[in-house]
């Protein structure tokens, strides 16, 4: 029996490795942005699952609640964090890339001299 | 060539890890936590008087990663204004249609704005009592902003206001911070504010006070990084290359 | 005694006091003083430092719960070296980006890559690692791109890309401790993985080598450097490859040898060492262009250090450092006057240097001192320096030792032709003879620089006490 936990773990990591892969391979700038933002969404995810709990409820105390099944506040804390700095690095990038189109008229990485590997 | 060896590479990655998987996470039903979670859960209402645990993390026991996180906040502002002035007018208007959004966006959006705003207030304002905080909420302030970009309301959105609201939003997080100076452990960020009835709206010491600060901050970074992205270039001068023969000097308009 | 997390603080609030009054004079006036307060604050911890490490409580939160730091005897001289080096680029950045665009915002970013760099001595906790660590990246994509032409955003998008990259294999290697040791901090985390299974503990460490190993300038992810280092104004090349790029070495290095002290990772280490070495010195013998060959001669500089402290030794800890220190002064020395070169003669290739010697006879004899430093010719430090390491290797023994010592004795002999090269240009014959020194604050900052590696054989009696504790906190985890 396949339990939820597994499944997102499965698929966190395959967005992490999908995300690299168009890292790699794609040419054209926005792409290879896209990319990066599919792997932190992979790693996002995978955090998230760390504290996840069959059945958990979130962590609010509402009047008169005790403690019982709530899921790990901490990986939520830290992917707050994570989306926060992965937003600005997106922003960074993509104006970045915004420059080179006007700098060079394109955006494919094979046509760009300085972004060969 | 570079691209075989990367795609090797993250093969080699995905068999390494697909083989880690069962090992990993092989316990597939988890019916309890054993992380330094349970200890700060049972602690928070004690440490920080927020009912909302993910807050009480984020602002208290692991406020110094928040003001990191502000911080980089900051900087992607700072850096897109940055190489966002170098845009040629006439290169930038190319990239661009101009386009007002139609009916809906300009009726529903002035309808919808003074909601929005109040919206994330009370977001900002309840992030120790539910889901929520400073960044969704200043997320949102930012959404009711960029309505009045979108709808072309607001040419020109004023940067020197919004960089002074970053800057006091940043000195504010560092003030409250300070204040744990004067308290009994002299450490950086405690909340000294006293705690109040848990529970109410005045609760939670400087937690609010600390939200309300990133909400100011995370609102008007988000708007500049919009703004600046959208609106056609105010000072069209490329930047002096430094490394060339000195040419005159080049005035600073605008942004810092 | 005043809190160290005033090295967290001030460079901060100094950055955002300067963006909301968006003044020339009050940024630079804020990038003098905070720099200089901060080297006097080191100076104060120090004494106490060399002796016990001073744990700071954040939050009054202890770890597990909250987030520890800690100022060491490492953190203290790392914080001084950051300090000073930091105030010195500022200095000659006073003239030198004297007609650059948005210059508030220079220094507000220089600034934050400070903060940056302070957090990461202090802390002992791998997210909050993760965050200044991002906050020193993020600096240095927006500094390397200043310039602004073609070459500048391209080797600003390519670094940026390798370094987002290196976040995300960091971030894994966090989720996989975390969810290991159920905490963050690093002592946790140590225990935790002592006893874990070892899939877990080798895929998190090499995630988090090739992580933090961009920024590190390890083989093989750091094609970004030379494009980088190289298009970036020559005040950043001096900050990044002065004590940017060690400082990220002293940091992978220290959390791989205690948190990761489960896997033994030295022998990886020393081959990309060698590696390095070999890429860099080979790759710089090539060059025409002077601050492509600075910045391979980084790379390889890097390799030597990361070398010296793979070799697992006291001996060869406290050779790397001492090494460290040498370069952070011969290499801001190099890259501030190749600035001015440029600047004089519109050129980046080095034979249009020829005769430049004449026309700034300060500068490049700085320069050939910072340069025969860096080749170690005695009696500069540089010299002292690459032999302690040399002799930490032959102590050590093994293979791997006699084979670096090899790779470094032939990188030394590359390393003396492609510098020579450069000096028999600046100070072969040239009709040109108008004086064209640098400015004051920007001929200050480099003296300062360079008196170091002349000087600093002097250091050596003052620098071997003090450096068996120092070199302690690459191993441990006070």
């Amino acid at each position: 029996m396949i339990s939820t936990a597994q499944i997102l773990y499965a698929t966190s990591f395959a967005l992490i490795l999908i995300g690299l892969y168009a890292v790699v391979t794609q040419r054209n700038l926005i792409r290879i942005v896209i990319g990066l933002n599919v792997s932190d969404v992979g790693i996002n995810l995978l955090l998230v699952t760390l504290g996840f709990i069959d059945g958990g409820t979130v962590p609010i105390f509402a009047p008169g609640q005790t403690m019982g099944l709530m899921v790990d506040p901490i990986p939520q804390a830290l992917v707050l964090t994570s989306i926060v700095i992965g937003f600005g690095v997106t922003a960074l990038m993509l104006t970045l890339v915004m420059r080179i189109y006007a700098h060079h008229g394109t955006i494919d990485a094979s046509r760009l001299r300085g972004l060969k590997w | 060539m570079r691209k075989l060896a990367g795609i090797l590479l993250i093969g080699g990655l995905l068999l390494y890890m697909a083989s880690l998987v069962p090992a990993l996470f092989a316990p597939s039903v988890r019916t309890s936590l054993d992380s330094v979670g349970v200890p700060i859960i049972q602690s928070s209402e004690e440490v920080s008087g927020s009912a909302n645990v993910v807050t009480a993390i984020v602002v208290q026991y692991r406020g110094l990663d928040t003001l990191g996180e502000v911080t980089v906040l900051f900087l992607s502002a700072l850096g897109v204004a940055i190489l966002a002035s170098g845009l040629r007018d006439d290169v930038f208007s190319s990239m661009f249609a101009k386009d007002d959004g139609g009916f809906i966006l300009q009726a529903g959006g002035r309808f919808l704005f003074p909601f929005i705003i109040l919206i994330g207030v009370y977001i900002i304002l309840h992030g120790h009592l539910s889901p929520g905080g400073g960044f969704p909420g200043g997320v949102l302030i930012a959404t009711a902003l960029f309505i009045l970009i979108l709808t072309g309301e607001s040419a020109h959105m004023p940067h020197r206001l919004l960089n002074v609201l970053e800057g006091i939003a940043g000195l504010g997080f560092i003030g409250l911070g300070a204040l744990g100076f004067l308290g009994t452990e002299q450490s950086f960020l405690t909340n000294v504010l006293p705690k109040g009835e848990y529970m109410t709206l005045f609760s939670a010491g400087f937690i609010p006070f600390i939200y309300a600060m990133v909400g100011m901050k995370v609102a008007s970074e988000l708007t500049t990084v919009v703004a600046t992205l959208t609106e056609a270039p105010v000072n069209t001068e490329a930047p002096v290359n430094t490394e060339a023969p000195a040419h005159g000097s080049t005035q600073e308009k605008g942004r810092p | 005694m005043v809190s160290p997390m005033l090295f967290i603080i001030a460079p901060l609030a100094a950055a955002f006091v300067m963006i909301i009054f968006n003044n020339r004079g009050l940024a630079i006036a804020l990038s003098l003083l905070t720099p200089i307060g901060l080297a006097l604050l080191g100076l104060s911890w120090l004494p106490f430092t060399l002796v016990q490490a001073q744990p700071i409580l954040v939050a009054s939160i202890p770890a597990p719960l909250g987030i520890p730091l800690s100022l060491d005897a490492l953190g203290t001289a790392m914080a001084i070296l950051v300090s000073a080096s930091a105030l010195l680029v500022v200095l000659y950045s006073t003239v030198y980006m004297k007609h650059g665009h948005k210059q508030v915002s220079y220094y507000a970013v220089v600034m934050l890559l400070l903060t940056a760099s302070f957090g990461l001595v202090l802390t002992r906790d791998i997210f909050n690692l993760f965050v200044f660590f991002e906050i020193l990246c993020i600096s240095s994509y927006i500094l390397v791109s200043w310039e602004q032409d073609g070459a500048a955003l391209e080797a600003s998008f390519k670094y940026m890309v390798l370094g987002s990259i290196g976040s995300t294999f960091l971030l894994v290697a966090i989720a996989l401790a975390y969810r290991v040791a159920g905490s963050l901090d690093m002592a946790s985390v140590a225990t935790a993985f002592a006893a874990a299974p070892r899939g877990y503990v080798v895929l998190a460490s090499v995630m988090f080598l090739f992580g933090i190993g961009v920024e590190a300038a390890i083989f093989p992810v750091n094609t970004w450097l030379p494009d980088a280092h190289s298009s970036a104004p020559s005040s950043v090349s001096a900050l990044l490859s002065g004590f940017v790029i060690e400082l990220a070495l002293v940091i992978t290095f220290r959390v791989l040898s205690t948190v990761f002290a489960a896997v033994n990772m030295l022998p990886v280490l020393q081959v990309l060492a060698l590696a390095g070495v070999l890429v860099g010195e080979f790759s710089a013998f090539g060059q025409k262009d002077l601050k492509r060959m600075l910045a391979y001669s980084s790379i390889s500089q890097i390799g030597i250090m990361l070398f010296a402290f793979s070799l697992g030794t006291p001996a060869g800890a406290q050779a790397g450092l001492s090494h460290l220190l040498m370069h952070a002064g011969a290499k801001s020395a190099l890259f501030l006057i190749a600035g001015y070169f440029i600047v004089r003669t519109g050129s980046r290739l080095i034979d249009d240097y020829q005769g430049l010697g004449r026309r700034m006879p300060v500068s490049a004899a700085l320069f050939g001192l910072a340069a025969l430093s860096l080749v170690g010719a005695p009696p500069l430090f540089g010299f002292f320096t690459k032999f302690q390491i040399l002799s930490a290797a032959a102590e050590a023994g093994g293979v791997m030792a006699w084979f670096g010592i090899a790779v470094i004795l032939f990188g030394t002999v590359l390393e003396a032709v492609y510098l020579f090269r450069v000096l028999r240009v600046l100070f072969g014959s040239s009709e040109q003879t108008a004086r064209a020194e640098m400015e004051w604050p920007a001929l200050t900052a480099v003296a300062l620089f360079a008196a170091l590696v002349v000087f600093g054989a002097l250091l050596l009696p003052t620098l071997s006490s003090m450096i068996g504790p120092i070199a302690d906190g690459l191993s441990t985890l006070h």
